[in-house]
């Protein structure tokens, strides 16, 4: 195991490397720069070339580009074009909301998610399956930002009980946290179980359907003993897929919620950098969240040989 | 079944008694004697677009000269507060507001929902407005804008022009202290100037115009408050190069000065202003604090100029880009103030009680030809397409409602004494679709391609360009619709090879006065984006003679002639005036509501005590 988990990480770095360049050359490859758009709309061509001769943004970009590179390897990651401020300390700083919401959002959509994949499953073709199914239909067609605001709506504005934006860290309140969560949690975990919710019945639902199920049936075994103990654990594997995906995703995509729900965390960092061409922070975080990616891929991996012992042989 | 109907039955009796009660309770309220209370009611009146205020201030000045002006607020606010003694809605608010006793002005904390970051809190990094409101609270001009948007002294006391109009003495005002304990001199001045001066538009003008090329000798010390700025030729235009402009010379401390800009960022901006600066957490919000050693200006309040109050202990800036988030924050009582919502919660927010809105200064929106490429290098081809122009449905489009637009065709300010409408007749909204055409025709202009920028990430621009594509392709243009983000076309837009047209908007601070007309970049000949070509020289003679006149009555005829000639040369289209909405609580005071320059800053304003 010990092995296969260096093996594993060893190949992380080819990856890396790759989105590196493929980071650096999309990123130079989108037309403008940051001089363009720190300049203002008032100013002419000639204040803006000598903004981009300030910021070395004239450099060729073989030269910008061994310069990002031998910083990278030393670890540093540069400064902010836009606050001067660097780039690690703008990532320190927007990534705890970021994990907060990816942590608890990816929680209550499993907690919602799977029983409710495992319910529709189990008494397909009736009224708990058709539930399941519909809220299936549900999270995955309503667009995150307009149920966002319609929790904003009811929840904050009407009845008050949660604020409309904002993060509260641990540190400052307990409560604060809990409740400047509540709502941007709820919307991940709406969106994020639908997903689950059919991968958990489809999985099985085939499973169901085999040999060994219909032996433990045929020997008198408990339903329950046959769901959990039997059909659940074989139907893990594409269901533990499905979430790791979306544990990927949350921590990288949660750009709507954070917009809607104004949390300052890595998704707004990323949409801003890109809107303002401020090329460091975009490169350097691209290579963080596929690292993110990729150890999340990793657990994933890892956690087949647990559901499935074949994998460890 | 029956069961069922009698249970339901008796739950409609229970009601029904229920509901006798209440009402036989109503009825005996009267005998309790309620607790007396303060009402503190806000009443609305809605107003239709209309003038106000219409009179005319002539204000001596012994230094300078003497400014006369027409002051004509119009008001296109929709609702009007009116409560207690308060009356916010004419240019004389400012004595009205400095009526109210001082005990009823609380402090407290403003939160202000803002609808974009800052990108920095160096003037000499950005043109752009998101920069300019914060430091303003910060950092000072030696002039300010009054509400009129003339000049007015912030830190400079006096000024006065020699006999042949050559040397120009300024004095600043002593005792006023940076944030940091500093004593402000003219060494901060200087230094200030002397990092702006390849940037500060009009200051830069007047050096390169009039002024001499080495900065030593343009300017001078003469002690610790007075410095001198020395010309080759007089000029009238050397106060303005020390006031509100693209890249302002704001007055830094010394040190701040000597940092360069591309590290301006790690450190705290100090400035003299009534707020200091607290916190800055990139991408989330920023604050600032009063400043308690704050030396005002012993000058009436006039808009950004003259004495400025912090009444509110603290102010902090929340980044909220999304608008409707803005607005759910402001109604939920989370922040005390939101920039720019959608037209769509208009109605919502007229009938909170809670919360008054504010049309902030006009922007005007404008569309740019690309002056170097067929088929808009040619005159008439930008003459047909300006007189085709539907300006009301791009107004209307970019503003979201009715009340938020004004048809404007003067160069200047719609609503100042700058206001003119030459040249404009058959040009301006003149929607001569039909003789465009069979121009566009006669000139073999007709299935030419046009490239219309169109950037979907800036509502008003992107708005006026959905209207442009009509009237273009109406007109017999083959209109290649180019949708992009901002930071895209700002790109784009650089290269004359890669369009024809595209809008923008620009703010009210290059349209009050003269001056902001001379820093204009798109009239420049060949120096903005759109490489305006002023082949006859008529332009450029109208903007020299304007920088030497210091008659005001003058320099309006010489705007006049050049708004002829902008027509006439169909220089860029002109499409209106819109207003940005900003809604608050309906407690908070000092808000004049003209549009004036200093509605947007948290100095002067406060909340009713309760």
């Amino acid at each position: 195991m010990t092995a296969y988990i260096a093996k594993r990480l060893l190949a992380t770095v080819p990856v890396l490397i790759f989105v590196g360049l493929v980071a650096f050359s999309l990123v130079h490859l989108a037309p403008g720069d940051a001089a363009n758009i720190m300049a203002g709309d008032y100013a002419g061509p000639d204040d803006v070339k000598k903004l981009r001769t300030e910021l070395g943004l004239d450099k060729p970009v073989w030269e910008q580009f061994t310069e990002w590179v031998g910083r990278t390897v030393r670890g540093d990651l540069g400064h902010s074009i836009f606050n001067g401020k660097s780039i690690a300390e703008l990532v320190s700083t927007r990534i705890a909301p970021t994990l907060s919401l990816a942590m608890f959002g990816g929680l209550l959509a499993v907690t919602l998610g799977v029983p409710i994949g495992v319910m529709a499953a189990w008494k397909v073709g009736t009224k708990w399956d058709r539930l399941g199914q519909l809220w299936a239909a549900l999270g995955i067609s309503i667009p995150g930002f307009w149920l966002g605001l319609i929790l904003i709506y009811v929840f904050a504005v009407n009845l008050r009980w949660f604020p409309v934006i904002g993060f509260v860290s641990l540190n400052e309140s307990v409560t604060g946290y809990v409740r400047s969560l509540t709502l941007p949690v709820c919307l991940l975990g709406i969106t994020g179980s639908a997903t689950i919710v059919r991968m958990t019945r489809a999985s099985l639902l085939e499973v169901f359907r085999e040999d060994y199920i219909r032996t433990a049936r045929s020997k008198g075994l408990a339903e329950r003993s046959v769901l959990f103990r039997h059909a659940l654990r074989a139907a893990a594997i594409p269901i533990v897929t499905v979430i790791g995906f979306l544990a990927a995703g949350l921590i990288t995509g949660v750009v709507v919620t954070e917009t809607v729900f104004t949390i300052p965390g890595l998704g707004r960092l990323v949409t801003e950098s890109v809107g303002r061409r401020d090329f460091p922070v975009v490169q350097s975080l691209l290579m963080l969240l596929a690292f993110i990616y990729v150890m999340v891929n990793l657990l994933v991996d890892l956690s087949y040989a647990f559901f499935d012992p074949r994998v460890r042989l | 079944m029956k069961r069922s109907l009698s249970l339901k039955l008796a739950l409609l009796a229970v009601a029904a008694a229920a509901l006798g009660v209440t009402a036989a309770c109503g009825e005996a309220a009267p005998a309790v004697v309620p607790t007396p209370v303060v009402i503190d009611r806000t009443v609305i009146v809605e107003k239709p677009v209309e003038k106000i205020v219409k009179q005319t201030v002539i204000v001596e000045k012994p230094v300078e000269k003497i400014i006369q002006q027409t002051v004509v607020v119009e008001k296109p606010v929709e609702k009007i507060v009116q409560q207690t003694v308060v009356v916010i809605q004419t240019a004389t608010a400012t004595a009205v507001v400095a009526a109210v006793p001082e005990s009823q002005k609380a402090g407290g904390s403003l939160k202000i929902a803002a609808s974009g970051s800052v990108q920095s809190f160096d003037p000499n990094w950005t043109t752009a407005s998101g920069t300019h409101n914060v430091t303003y609270s910060i950092q000072e001009l030696l002039l300010a804008h009054t509400e009129q948007y003339a000049l007015g002294k912030q830190l400079a006391e006096s000024w006065i022009s020699s006999g042949d109009g050559k040397t120009w003495t300024f004095r600043i005002r002593s005792g006023v202290k940076f944030h940091d304990g500093t004593p402000l001199t003219t060494k901060q001045v200087i230094a200030t100037l002397n990092r702006q001066k390849d940037a500060a538009a009009v200051f830069k003008l007047v050096q390169a115009q009039f002024g001499t090329p080495v900065f030593t000798d343009y300017v001078k010390v003469v002690d610790d408050l007075t410095f001198t700025i020395n010309l080759k030729e007089p000029t009238g235009l050397v106060p303005f190069g020390l006031g509100p402009q693209n890249f302002q010379p704001l007055i830094q401390s010394e040190a701040w000065s000597a940092v360069p800009q591309k590290e301006t960022a790690k450190g705290d901006p100090i400035g003299t202003g009534p707020y200091k600066f607290e916190k800055w957490t990139p991408g989330d919000r920023w604050s600032m604090v009063r400043f308690a050693d704050y030396k005002a200006s012993p000058e009436k309040t006039d808009g950004a100029a003259g004495r400025q109050t912090a009444y509110l202990d603290r102010v902090e800036y929340i980044e909220i880009p999304d608008q409707t988030t803005r607005v759910a924050a402001l109604e939920a009582g989370e922040v005390d103030m939101a920039q720019e919502f959608p037209a769509d919660l208009a109605v919502r927010l007229e009938k909170n009680t809670k919360i008054q809105l504010v049309s902030m200064a006009p922007n005007r929106l404008l569309g740019h030809f690309n002056h170097l490429k067929p088929p808009f290098n040619n005159v008439e081809a930008r003459r047909a397409f300006i007189q085709a122009y539907d300006n009301e449905k791009a107004l209307l489009l970019a503003a979201g409602n009715k009340n938020s637009y004004r048809l404007c065709p003067s160069l200047m300010q719609c609503g100042t004494d700058w206001e003119s409408s030459a040249g404009a007749a058959g040009n301006y909204y003149a929607k001569k679709t039909a003789e465009s055409k069979a121009k566009i025709a006669a000139l073999g202009m007709a299935g030419m391609k046009v490239r219309l920028m169109d950037p979907t990430d800036r509502q008003p621009a992107h708005a006026a360009a959905q209207v442009s594509r009509e009237v273009l392709a109406d007109i017999g243009f083959n209109v290649e619709f180019l949708v992009m983000d901002w930071a895209t076309m700002v790109t784009r837009r650089a290269d004359p090879e890669l369009w024809e047209f595209f809008h923008t908007w620009s703010g009210s601070s290059v349209r009050t006065g003269p001056v902001g007309h001379l820093a204009f970049g798109e009239i420049q000949y060949n120096g903005w984006f759109n490489k305006y070509q002023d082949v006859p020289g008529k332009g450029r003679d109208s903007l020299t003679k304007l920088a030497k006149e210091t008659d005001v009555a003058k320099q309006k005829q010489i705007m006049d002639d050049f708004q002829a000639y902008f027509y006439e040369d169909a220089i860029f289209l002109q499409v209106g005036e819109f207003f940005s909405r900003w809604a608050a609580r309906a407690d908070m005071r000092g808000i004049v509501g003209g549009g004036g320059p200093a509605d947007q800053l948290p100095a002067n304003k406060w909340f009713q005590k309760k």
